[in-house]
């Protein structure tokens, strides 16, 4: 696992460089899963970016930086994808579908349906390999709920495999 | 504390995983060129509510003074209020239609003597501009 940096003073350009080389392709790949589009998880990590620099002096040193720019990161991705229009799927993307594993589209379907919480429980824990702490500290819960949840999620992904292999 | 890891949900999280390839610092520059244009429309959007707050505040108090709003405010000075000016030789006794003012022993030199009374006065004013000194109020 990578260990967070932390600091106690106010995020400077230079250390949010340093968390965001480090992080990039774990942002990017979060930010696709909530938006669902690589072209829209570009856009959100670096309109994320734009936005830590602008508002560093908001960062009070009170967590580590990282989970700080977990933060923007997660939340300029869920703003993208609820301000995007609703389109119909292109016929490209729906030809990958088609032709992708069945049970990929069976998860991704049913990893879709989960409620919002599980699901980026689940991409922060999976996909950006952060701890109860760092999952915590970007979603503003409590690890308590950190544990519920993914152990509720953890549940509703293998029973949805095994309705899949079952049927 | 870490977080527990199921690797069958892993393994079905990794087969849906997104394949996002970016250049880092094609992002990191865009990003920093990004937050420029924002921070100089902030300082437009500033300066267009300062300037709606000055233009507001002035119409306001063109308008109070144009219009009389605040008539307990008075802004013009006593200069403004017209007054009468009397000269006149030495006398004994002046009635005025508020008060009356005796001088009990008159001058013996004849010399003019004068007073000024202004409209915006109390009921019982202290005349002032006598020479000598000796002009006083009476109830």
């Amino acid at each position: 696992m990578t260990e967070p940096i932390t600091i106690s003073h106010a995020a400077d350009p230079d250390t949010i460089e340093t968390v965001y080389r480090r992080r990039h392709g774990d942002f990017l790949r979060v930010a696709a899963a909530i938006t669902g589009s690589p072209d829209a998880a570009l856009d959100a990590v670096q309109e994320a970016l734009a936005r830590a620099y602008a508002r560093r002096r908001s960062f009070r040193g009170e967590g580590s930086l990282e989970a700080w720019l977990w933060r923007v990161v997660v939340n300029t991705a869920r703003n993208a994808k609820r301000d995007a229009p609703v389109v119909a799927e292109p016929v490209e993307r729906e030809a990958a579908v088609a032709d992708s594993d069945p049970r990929e589209t069976i998860v991704r379907a049913g990893v879709a349906a989960l409620p919002e919480r599980q699901r980026l429980v689940l991409f922060l824990r999976y996909y950006a390999d952060l701890d109860y702490a760092g999952i915590a500290s970007t979603l503003g819960i409590r690890r308590g709920t950190v544990s519920a949840t993914l152990n509720h999620a953890h549940e509703a992904v293998r029973r949805l495999l095994a309705e899949e292999e079952s049927s | 504390m870490n977080a527990p890891y199921d690797p069958v949900v892993a393994d079905a999280l990794g087969r849906i995983a997104p394949d996002v390839d970016a250049d880092p610092e094609l992002l990191l520059r865009r990003a920093k060129q990004a937050r420029g244009p924002r921070r100089r429309s902030w300082l437009v959007r500033g300066g267009v509510l300062a300037f709606a707050g000055i233009v507001v505040a002035g119409g306001a108090a063109v308008a109070a003074t144009k219009l009389d709003l605040v008539p307990w405010l008075k802004t013009k000075s006593n200069s403004n209020i017209p007054s009468r000016s009397i000269r006149t030789g030495a006398i004994a006794v002046r009635r005025l239609p508020k008060f009356a003012a005796r001088m009990p022993d008159p001058p013996s030199s004849r010399a003019a003597l004068w007073r000024s009374l202004m409209a915006r006065v109390s009921l019982r004013p202290t005349p002032t501009g006598s020479p000598n000194g000796f002009w006083r109020s009476r109830a």
